[in-house]
């Protein structure tokens, strides 16, 4: 609920505090040009980020499949993780103790090895396709498994989908469950009682776990390097490379262009979240 | 307390001369009984002529690869110094210069660098070239390291060379006919077989060797749009890129990839190692890039004496011939080549890596920054054809 | 009203469970042997009631003797163990809440937050495809009904407590169930309103003629609102009856405990015909109306209700009375609550009619007597040893 927004309020304090900052040092940059590397004098210019949107377009085209593939993601989080969520929500105190400890497990190992192990479940020689051979299914490795944007998209679930369970069975038990049995009485099957009652109670759940799912893949950097492949190249990626070459003035404004795109992203859903208030009341 | 300053100050003299080095120095130090701290405090009046010169005074801190250091030689130098080493690890040159530029001898006094990057960090006025024939160790050098002439100030090197590897395909004959062009590379049997360590520059000048540039590292905007369009044609033959060299190994173990397009040498021999096949190193025809590396010393370095002190520890062929043993690639010291040669556990290793053919290493095209604007449109370049 | 058309009636045929014959025609619900438990806990014994229609139905027992557990039953959230469930002459043991013609008021209301009121009351009706006209015309009907006429835009959380109170009962009741289940619906208001609410509820009930069965364990509630009452305890029901019957004609102990009467333990002395003389444990020998077939030695409970007791300084003969001290006296208006602390610790209740034989209240800690005629009580047979 907006509450959930609100107990958000010291760490976005913390946050401005230590990102704007360094914000305004990346807006500087973004607006420099130097001819030598790592411009630090130069001359204004709205250059970089002309070539944010020219450069054959690879950086708009780049951006846009980077969201596409953030979206689906998120999508495939919510999917899975609400179920599960709800199915956590539905079981015994002590087993949601037990459950809710399984979902936040991945988060004890370094992430850094959480994707690459994957490259050990997907691989050629990996835990799917040794399966498979073993079982006499398959006669040749299934590459296609590994090094796309499949794999790429498998590990964003897998990585994010704690965040998506957490926010929204944090939602679902703060909903009066009794809720779900009023909608029963008065004539709601199993799944009008989702849709009517249970789904539009926990949408702020849902909004927050998009907030913390969708967001974040679109600074993915380790995925998309470890398991996409030539195929998944994410903007993050081409960013990078540019920030290597010591290219921050154009690095920043890739960065700004993103930056841009998630805040639109976060006033629109915060404004969703406030119709959801008022809707309550 | 007279007559022993005095024979400090003759000390201190006979370094400055050149007479004495400063291993010999110290020694004579202990041997007088001066404890380091007052050895230090008379080391600052060892100017060497720069105008922020300091004394042998710690901690040293080194910007620096982490394969041109080992344990050993960080404790022996505190040992003998008493000069502690704080080491800072870096990927990319870029990052390096960067930083390098941005806090200067204040908190680096050591840099690590590829060889056309010295000349950079020389021109931006970041380091102070060396009097290579003041160090100890550099005696032990191939001569022609000593004479590396884009790193030539006068008399004087920009780097301290420490170790080379020229970048070339691999292959694993099961799977791939014996190729000596780079044009193989791109056989549509090889789909999603090539694994390629992601070095944007270099996989450019790569292409451009491939598809004719004169100057792979100074490429015309003509010939980067070129070497633009071999790297997309290749991209279908690409598995994927990696992070780290390191990884190489485990894709020829397990049978994933058929070639490794930019390994340094030396692989062949890790993937037997770690039980895979028998790989083969290709020289293309085309040419190959390759890097050469080595120490700078950076200008108005808080701890310059420490610095000298420690380049010239760290660079004895003992501590060499761990690096290489670790590290297996080649270097820039021949003492330790030929102590390694003595070792016949290692003497095929120095051939396979073409540490005992320094000619090899002058063959190479060198890594370096392409000049001016040139970086730019290296990475827009790349970026534009992974992106595709 | 008569004219409230029932789209609940299951139609199929349902087997029978259990029992064979068929439900009486009048009767709304019936419950049959019922059994239901917890894992080791057995909250309902062989339940067996029967609601008939248009009745205001009320489960007065203490928390924790299955009222919850029996409704839901009926509503269709958990299913017996054993035992038969009859709406309307079908069983419907099987059958999921959503397609019993039963609506509930919940306890917490179980209001839709996101809704507005009109959403929340129309909320049955869309889920039964009720047309748009009827709807509409029906959820102004049921503002009209509980008097809430222009709340219809309002949100829940805009509403006091007896507001949400009716639009739950309006939520539930725009459906025309055949039986309107309540879970302690006042227990969350404030005495003044759920006395109000009492009324209103009682008024709602006879306009709209349908079933109430209505959970409570404030038995003053019990006995002003219902046509009938079933006392529970621990999982079984031990009486039931009209809330006259209850009061003046408790089966047990615990019934009249609950009912607010004043209950010695004692053993009988003598039987003399209708009149029995019984030895109080408290010490005093009173002679109350006895029940057949009680002998000299057997245990009994002497049951006086407070209306019935009195105060006498000096007790007349032919009364029974206990000595005792005066703890409490509270002025109530049309009665004066007097509590006395009798032998053996016992405390008593006397109701004094304002204007009746005992004018003065009585000081604290005045020695008096409880007084009352010898068919003004009844003795019970104690549970456990006939
Ligand atoms: N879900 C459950 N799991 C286990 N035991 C339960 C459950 N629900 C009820 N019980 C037990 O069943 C018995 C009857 O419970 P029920 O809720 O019907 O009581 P009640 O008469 O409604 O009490 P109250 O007046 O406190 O609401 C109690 O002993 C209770 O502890
Ligand atoms: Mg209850």
């Amino acid at each position: 609920m907006p509450r959930l927004l609100w107990g958000l309020l010291p760490l976005a304090t913390i946050d401005v505090v230590l990102f704007l900052v360094p914000m305004v040092i990346m807006a500087l940059f973004s607006l420099r040009f130097s001819e030598e590397l790592l411009g630090l004098t130069g001359r204004w210019t709205v250059a970089h980020y002309i070539k944010v949107f020219t450069s054959e377009g690879i950086y708009l085209h780049i951006l846009v499949k980077t969201i596409v593939i953030a979206l689906i993601a998120t999508a495939a989080c919510l999917l899975v993780g609400y179920p599960f969520a709800y199915f956590i929500a539905s079981t015994s105190r002590r087993w949601q103790g037990v459950l809710l400890t399984l979902v936040i497990m991945p988060f004890w190992t370094s992430y850094l090895l959480r994707v690459y192990a994957w490259t050990a479940i997907l691989g050629d020689r990996g835990l799917i396709n040794e399966a498979l051979h073993f079982l006499r299914i398959t006669d040749q490795p299934l590459s296609f498994l590994l090094f796309n944007v499949f794999s790429e998209i498998v590990v964003f679930v897998y990585l994010y989908i704690p965040y998506a369970v957490l926010a929204i069975y944090a939602s679902l038990e703060k909903m009066d469950r009794s809720l779900v049995l009023a909608a029963m009485d008065l004539g709601a099957t199993p799944v009008q009682a989702f849709l009517r009652v249970v789904l539009p109670q926990t949408l702020p759940g849902v909004y927050a776990s998009i907030v913390f799912v969708f967001i974040p893949i679109l600074g993915e950097y380790v995925t998309p390097t470890l398991v996409g492949g030539m195929s998944g190249v994410l903007i993050t990626n081409l960013l990078v490379n540019q920030i290597h070459a010591l290219e921050f003035g154009f690095g920043a404004a890739i960065a700004f262009v993103i930056a841009t795109f998630v805040l639109v992203l976060l006033l629109g859903l915060r404004r969703s979240v406030d119709l959801e208030r008022l809707y309550v009341g | 307390m007279t007559d022993r300053h005095a024979v400090l100050q003759s000390l201190v003299e006979g370094v400055r001369g050149g007479r004495l080095t400063r291993r010999e120095f110290f020694s004579a130090c202990a041997r007088l009984g001066i404890g380091l701290v007052a050895a230090s405090s008379v080391l600052r009046t060892l100017g060497g002529g720069t105008a922020s010169a300091a004394a042998l005074q710690g901690p040293l801190n080194i910007l620096v690869w982490d394969d041109h250091f080992d344990e050993p030689e960080l404790k022996d130098f505190l040992a003998t110094t008493g000069v502690k080493i704080n080491t800072s690890l870096f990927d990319e040159n870029a990052d390096a210069y960067a930083k390098t530029k941005l806090v200067g001898g204040r908190q680096i006094d050591v840099v690590s660098g590829d060889a056309l990057w010295g000349p950079r960090y020389h021109q931006s006025g970041l380091v102070d070239p060396l009097d290579l024939s003041q160090f100890e160790s550099a005696k032990e050098l191939f001569p022609v390291f000593r004479e590396i002439s884009f790193w030539k100030v006068g008399n004087r090197s920009i780097m301290f060379p420490w170790s080379w590897a020229p970048i070339i395909p691999y292959y694993d004959p099961r799977y791939v006919t014996p190729f000596n062009s780079y044009e193989a590379l791109f056989d549509p049997k090889y789909r999603r077989r090539i694994v390629m360590e992601k070095t944007p520059v270099d996989i450019m000048a790569q292409m451009g060797l491939v598809t004719g540039a004169k100057k792979p590292y100074e490429m015309t905007p003509a010939e980067i749009k070129a070497a633009k369009e071999a790297l997309i044609r290749l991209k279908p033959n690409i598995l994927t890129f990696v992070e780290q060299s390191n990884q190489f190994v485990q894709y020829f173990v397990n049978g994933t990839a058929w070639i490794i397009a930019n390994a340094h040498t030396g692989l062949d021999y890790r993937v037997k190692q770690a039980g895979g096949p028998l790989v083969k190193p290709v020289y293309p025809r085309e040419g190959y890039v390759g890097f050469l590396d080595g120490e700078m010393v950076v200008k108005n370095a808080a701890h310059r004496n420490a610095a000298m002190a420690w380049l010239d520890h760290k660079n004895q062929a003992k501590y060499v011939v761990l690096n290489f043993q670790k590290q297996l690639r080649a270097l820039a010291n021949e003492k330790a080549m030929k102590m390694l040669q003595q070792d016949p556990k290692y003497a095929d290793l120095v051939h396979a890596t073409g540490y005992d053919q320094p000619d090899v290493a002058l063959r190479m095209i060198l890594k370096g920054p392409p000049p001016g604007e040139g970086l730019k449109m290296y990475i827009d370049a790349f970026n534009e054809a992974i992106a595709r | 009203m008569g004219a409230w058309a029932n789209e609940f009636l299951v139609t199929e045929t349902i087997p029978h469970t259990g029992v064979s014959r068929p439900a009486s025609r009048n009767a709304a619900v019936e419950l049959r042997s019922v059994t239901k438990r917890y894992g080791d806990v057995v909250a309902l014994r062989e339940i067996s009631l029967t609601i008939h229609e248009g009745e205001f139905f009320s489960l007065l027992g203490p928390s924790g003797c299955g009222k919850t557990t029996t409704l839901s039953l009926i509503g269709g959230f958990i299913e017996p163990d054993a035992g038969d469930i009859v709406i309307q002459g079908r069983s419907v043991v099987g059958i999921p809440p959503y397609r019993r013609p039963v609506n509930t008021v919940f306890q917490s209301y179980a209001l839709f937050p996101h809704m507005t009121v009109a959403a929340n009351i129309d909320f049955g009706l869309r889920m039964r495809g009720v047309p748009e006209v009827e709807r509409v015309r029906r959820i102004d009907e049921m503002l009209g009904l509980i008097s809430l006429p222009d709340f219809g835009g309002r949100r829940p959380s805009q509403l006091s407590g007896g507001q949400q109170q009716r639009i739950a009962l309006a939520r539930a009741l725009v459906n025309h169930p055949a039986v309107l289940l309540l879970d302690e619906p006042l227990g969350a208001l404030d005495l003044k309103l759920r006395k109000q609410m009492r009324i209103e509820l009682a008024r709602i009930q006879r306009e709209v003629k349908i079933t109430f069965v209505y959970v409570t364990h404030d038995q003053e509630e019990a006995m002003t609102m219902s046509d009938r009452i079933a006392v529970m305890n621990q999982g079984r029901v031990i009486q039931i009856g009209t809330p006259q019957m209850i009061y003046e004609q408790p089966v047990s102990r615990f019934v009249a405990e609950f009912v607010g009467a004043n209950v010695l333990g004692g053993t009988i002395e003598a039987v003399d015909g209708r009149a029995g003389r019984v030895r109080l444990d408290a010490g005093s020998a009173i002679t109350a109306v006895c029940p057949d077939g009680l002998l000299p030695g057997d245990r009994v409970s002497v049951v006086i209700r407070p209306e019935q007791a009195a105060i006498a300084g000096r007790p007349g003969p032919g009364v029974n009375a206990i000595p005792g001290q005066v703890l409490k006296a509270s002025y109530l208006g049309t009665h004066t609550q007097v509590i006395v602390r009798v032998p053996g610790g016992i405390e008593m209740t006397a109701l004094l009619a304002a204007g009746g034989p005992s004018e003065e209240i009585p000081a604290i800690g005045e020695e008096t007597h409880v007084v009352w005629k010898s068919d003004g009580s009844l003795i019970l047979v104690e549970e456990g040893s006939a």
